[in-house]
């Protein structure tokens, strides 16, 4: 096809503002999936994607479309809102031309909408701004329209008003795609140059690269180089997403498909890295992607009696299809054989521990999350600490320098005290404050959204804000607050070790860093948490926190001094061994530390603490 | 109704001792369900049935249960004219408060005078079940309960803490918040109690929760822990065969009914269970094939529970394996716990549980599941 009929975009949005649903419509309209086939937000393919109804992870998807005549090939990403998520936003990006900024017509502009139409707008995109639930009572497209065009400088008739949801104004935005998107550029008689901007993993075909094609052409078979890791193999397949794989034997400049590779591990075919044909190929890298940050870190543990090797090879093989999934082996006292893992936030982990239960089958064990300090030693020398317990004895300290990030909030104005008060509580600094919009004279004042719609930005360490921050936010705001933000850098904190000792032994997955004026408070609040979910054992267990050799709260569990069945009625016994095999279930999902059973929850007291 | 199902177990009593071919029968126990709407009539015509077809034991236990709100003169003369020779009757408590709490029709007044009445009918075989550690029941509650009770002086005493198991409606009571949850403790406070009372009572502590007069523990439990076979006829019941386990659908429509599908002149000269299979199948709920594994896993759990404990010898003897070739690891754990114990008894050794495995004993059976 003519690169000039080709459009390629992705749908970004604040999260839930309804790009998967506005995807479904145009996946429907253009003819792309049979409408006895559709089911809501038919990209998110995954159970737990459906199940929270959030999109974790990117989709492309081929449509053709006809308007005046014309044959149209469309590519459109539906990308996920989550801040966790950013990442893949930008990874999208790279690979249009153009991106749909849908924003919720009863909610506004919301920190997500800022952050993503900032990105679409680095990297030069063509913005086509679309308001979308106006079916909603709430919905004010006009008030919203306005802010709109205040913010991001749109005209207000290019606004498209939709409903995703009842269908309305859906060949509006194709419309607009065809009309204002330009085509991509790229001469397909050039040496081949695609990026591939994600990827999965099948098992017959191997690590499949979600590519973009930006100049030059790939047949099925072709011998491929990924510049970046010099490895080669052959294109074993190469097709489009309809939106399942379709081989289409052939991809040209502009167009966006796959690359099926055969390969087993995606070390040689990262994300971000440009695949050209081994012979006569391109000498020219495409810009690729900035590293992904890392935000938080946990230890990933088998329970007991699951094996580590079958934890490694499932942390493998969801690498596959999670490229911002990283780890690395570590040994703990308490958990024994496990990995550090590093992930984009705290929904990301939550998701990647769901998921290796589930597609793989696994009791896990997880810590709670910790932040990347920076240890700088008495000799100069700088470690990363992205796991607590392995924090050098204060006298070899020289400091220690924790992230610090950029939050920005968007709130209506009058829940601007109360999330200045949590800034303050979560050593935040204040940098800045402007007004998006005014009051709505017009609008029932009793109502949080004709509120002056205010911006926030504050610097808080990163550890402030893997714990318990996001909620924070939203229950002080009552919801109508949203959150974004940026690392920054390291800055020197007067940070301590707290060690949580266990019958006398330090348990080192419950060891965690902490600002030192919090350490007294924190400590006394995680020992009466761990008393509350370690479970009575057959013998006293003294829990103590300690700073260094210094105590500072402590509290004992008394013995377990009675477990038992009831009668065995009637010979009975099958009933018997059921509700005993129950209990010794129960009891795998506790480890073992020295000679104390705990459970899981109790690694994740300290997240759950400050609750 | 009665009278069909009545029926229907002499016919499943019947068919299931030409499967088994007519072994020797130790105990019997009449119970289960609501004991009361079976008649001494319907005893004794069962009583007959089984010693037709089954080698009854002249001096077998037969037991039937019975609640205190029951019992008359007539009816325990009854009994024991049809071949009744031990009752057990549920008190739970003496304390009017919690037999209400506990759903009970019957008050501690009737529970004394029911005693009264089947002791004063001459029989010499009794026992009385107990129940503690119930939602807002204090110590001194309990010890009254237990003075009173031994004051009767019944041969034999059953005593079990209340669980709140999976699936009843105490458990889920405690769980939407509606109750307190019983203090664990105060419950093993009152085990002990419970212990000592007894003990210097005269009373042998022969399994965790059942004490008995010298020569008087029940036979039929005794059955049921040993992991010996046994088999259990009406709906609901539940049988031990070698390697086999099953249950009877559990509700009487649906057991008289499958009980009417077996032939009448099939089962008489089968010589195998495969004859009839699908239609004893349709008696039965739910089956389960026990290997050797699982065999042995259950003749510890349910060996434990008693005092004397289990017999290396006798583990052998059954098994073919040395108790400490499987179990080795967990025996040695346990008794670093101090909730096993191995004692000498001429060239024997025998594990049983500790004074502290006592009340911990789940902690020690999960260890065999
Ligand atoms: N009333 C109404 N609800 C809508 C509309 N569009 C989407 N929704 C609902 O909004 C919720 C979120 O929709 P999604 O399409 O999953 O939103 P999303 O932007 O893809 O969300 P993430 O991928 O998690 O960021 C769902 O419950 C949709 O049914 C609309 O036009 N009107
Ligand atoms: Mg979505």
């Amino acid at each position: 096809m003519d690169t000039e009929n080709i459009r390629n975009f992705c749908i970004i949005a604040h999260i839930d503002h309804g790009k998967s649903t506005l995807a479904d419509r145009i996946l429907e309209t253009t003819g792309t999936v049979d409408p006895r086939n559709m089911t809501a937000q038919f990209l998110d393919q995954m159970d737990l994607e459906k199940e929270r109804g959030i999109t974790i992870k990117g989709k492309a998807v081929r449509m053709t479309f006809h308007e005046n005549g014309e044959v149209y090939q469309l590519n459109l990403i539906d990308t996920p809102g989550h801040v966790d998520f950013g990442y893949e936003v930008s990874r999208a990006l790279a690979a249009c031309e153009g991106a749909i900024l849908v924003v919720d017509a009863s909610q506004g502009i919301q920190a997500q909408t800022l952050a993503n139409a900032y990105l679409a707008l680095g990297h030069d995109l063509m913005i086509l701004p679309v308001l979308n639930k106006i079916d909603l009572p709430f919905a004010d497209p006009e008030r919203i329209g306005s802010e709109m065009v205040q913010l991001f400088g749109f005209d207000s008739d290019e606004i498209v008003l939709t409903s995703a949801k009842e269908g309305i104004g859906i060949s509006d935005v194709l419309s607009s795609i065809v009309k204002n998107i330009p085509p991509p550029k790229g001469d397909p008689k050039e040496p081949l140059k695609a990026l591939i901007f994600d990827s999965s993993y099948d098992p017959y075909k191997g690590v499949i690269a979600y590519v973009r094609i930006f100049q030059g052409s790939i047949a099925s078979g072709t011998r491929i180089k990924m510049m970046g890791s010099n490895s080669e193999v052959d294109a074993i397949e190469v097709g489009v997403f309809r939106p399942n794989l379709e081989d289409t034997g052939m991809l040209t400049a502009g167009e966006v498909g796959y690359i099926a590779t055969g390969l087993k591990t995606v070390r040689e075919c990262r994300v971000g890295d440009t695949i050209t044909t081994s012979s006569n190929g391109s000498y020219e890298e495409l810009p690729g992607y900035n590293p992904q940050k890392l935000v938080v870190f946990a230890g990933l543990y088998p329970s007991e009696g699951e094996s580590y090797q079958s934890l490694r090879e499932a942390l493998e093989k969801l690498q596959l299809n999670d490229a911002a999934l990283s780890f690395e082996p570590e040994n703990s006292q308490a958990l024994g054989f496990g990995f550090r893992c590093g992930f984009l936030g705290p929904l990301h982990m939550e998701i990647v521990q769901e998921r290796l239960e589930r597609e793989y089958n696994l009791e896990l064990i997880a810590t709670s999350p910790s932040v990347a300090y920076k240890a700088i030693a008495q000799n100069g020398e700088e470690l990363t600490i992205a796991n607590p317990s392995e924090m050098p004895h204060p006298g070899q300290l020289n400091k220690i320098l924790e992230p610090w990030l950029l939050a920005t909030i968007i709130t209506p104005s009058r829940y601007i005290g109360s999330i200045m008060e949590l800034m303050t509580n979560k050593r935040g600094n204040y940098k800045r404050i402007e007004y998006l919009t005014q009051v709505n004279a017009q609008g029932d004042s009793s109502d949080p959204a004709y509120d002056a719609r205010v911006l926030l930005e504050f610097e808080l360490p990163l550890a402030e804000l893997i714990i318990d921050f996001y909620d924070q936010i939203k229950t002080r705001s009552q919801g109508y607050a949203s959150l974004d933000y940026d690392m920054i850098d390291y800055k020197e904190g007067a940070l301590v070790k707290l060690d949580v000792m266990l019958n006398g032994k330090v348990v080192d997955a419950l060891s965690f860093i902490v600002h030192k004026d919090k350490s007294y408070a924190l400590g006394r609040n995680l020992v009466n948490k761990l008393k509350d979910v370690i479970p009575r054992q057959m013998f006293e267990v003294a829990i103590q926190a300690a700073l260094g050799s210094r105590i500072i709260a402590r509290e004992t569990i008394r013995p377990l001094r009675k477990n038992v069945l009831a009668k065995c009625y009637g010979g009975d016994i099958t009933r018997k061994r059921k509700l005993l095999e129950k209990q010794a279930e129960g009891k795998k999902r506790l480890k073992t530390v020295g000679q104390v059973e705990v459970p899981q929850e109790a690694f994740l007291a300290l997240l759950n603490n400050q609750k | 109704m009665i009278d069909e199902y009545v029926e229907s177990l002499q016919k499943e009593i019947y068919v299931w001792s030409k499967i088994v071919k007519n072994p020797k029968v130790k105990t019997v126990f009449f119970g289960g369900g609501t004991p009361s709407y079976i008649k001494a009539n319907d005893i004794s015509l069962l009583l007959k049935t089984i010693s037709q077809s089954f080698m009854l034991d002249e001096s077998a236990e037969i037991t039937a249960e019975i609640n205190p709100d029951d019992v008359t003169f007539n009816k325990i003369y009854e009994l024991m004219d049809s071949g009744i020779n031990r009752v057990s009757m549920g008190v739970q408590s003496l304390d009017d408060r919690f037999l209400k709490l506990l759903g009970r029709r019957h008050n501690s007044k009737d529970v004394i005078t029911a005693y009264e009445v089947i002791r004063n009918a001459g029989l010499n075989n009794i026992n009385l079940d107990l129940i503690y550690g119930l939602p807002y029941q204090k110590i001194n509650i309990w010890e009254n309960t237990v003075n009173k009770i031994i004051d009767l002086n019944p041969e034999h005493v059953s005593g079990y803490c209340l669980t709140l198991e999976p699936g009843t409606f105490l458990r889920h009571q405690v769980e939407i918040g509606v109750r307190k949850k019983p203090d664990d403790d105060l419950a093993a406070d009152m085990y002990r109690l419970l212990c000592e009372k007894l003990n210097s009572a005269g009373y042998l502590n022969y399994e965790i929760s059942n004490w008995a007069k010298k020569g008087k523990q029940s036979l039929h439990n005794l059955c049921y822990w040993k992991n010996n076979i046994y088999l259990g006829f009406g709906a609901g019941a539940h049988s031990h065969l070698p390697g086999l386990r099953y249950e009877n659908v559990s509700s009487p429509v649906k057991y008289i009914n499958s009980i009417k599908n077996i032939e009448d002149n099939n089962y008489s000269d089968a010589d195998d269970l495969t004859n009839f299979r699908d239609q004893i199948l349709g008696v039965i709920k739910d089956f389960e094939l026990n290997d050797k594994q699982m065999q042995m896993s259950d003749t510890m759990i349910l060996g434990l529970r008693l005092t004397e404990g289990i017999y290396y010898s006798e583990f052998r003897q059954r098994f073919g394996l040395n108790l400490d070739e499987i179990y080795g690891n967990e025996i040695s754990n346990l008794k670093e716990l101090d909730l096993l114990e191995v004692y000498k008894l001429n060239e024997d050794s025998i594990l049983r549980l500790t004074e502290k495995g006592r009340l911990l004993g789940n902690e020690v059976f999960l260890k065999f599941v």
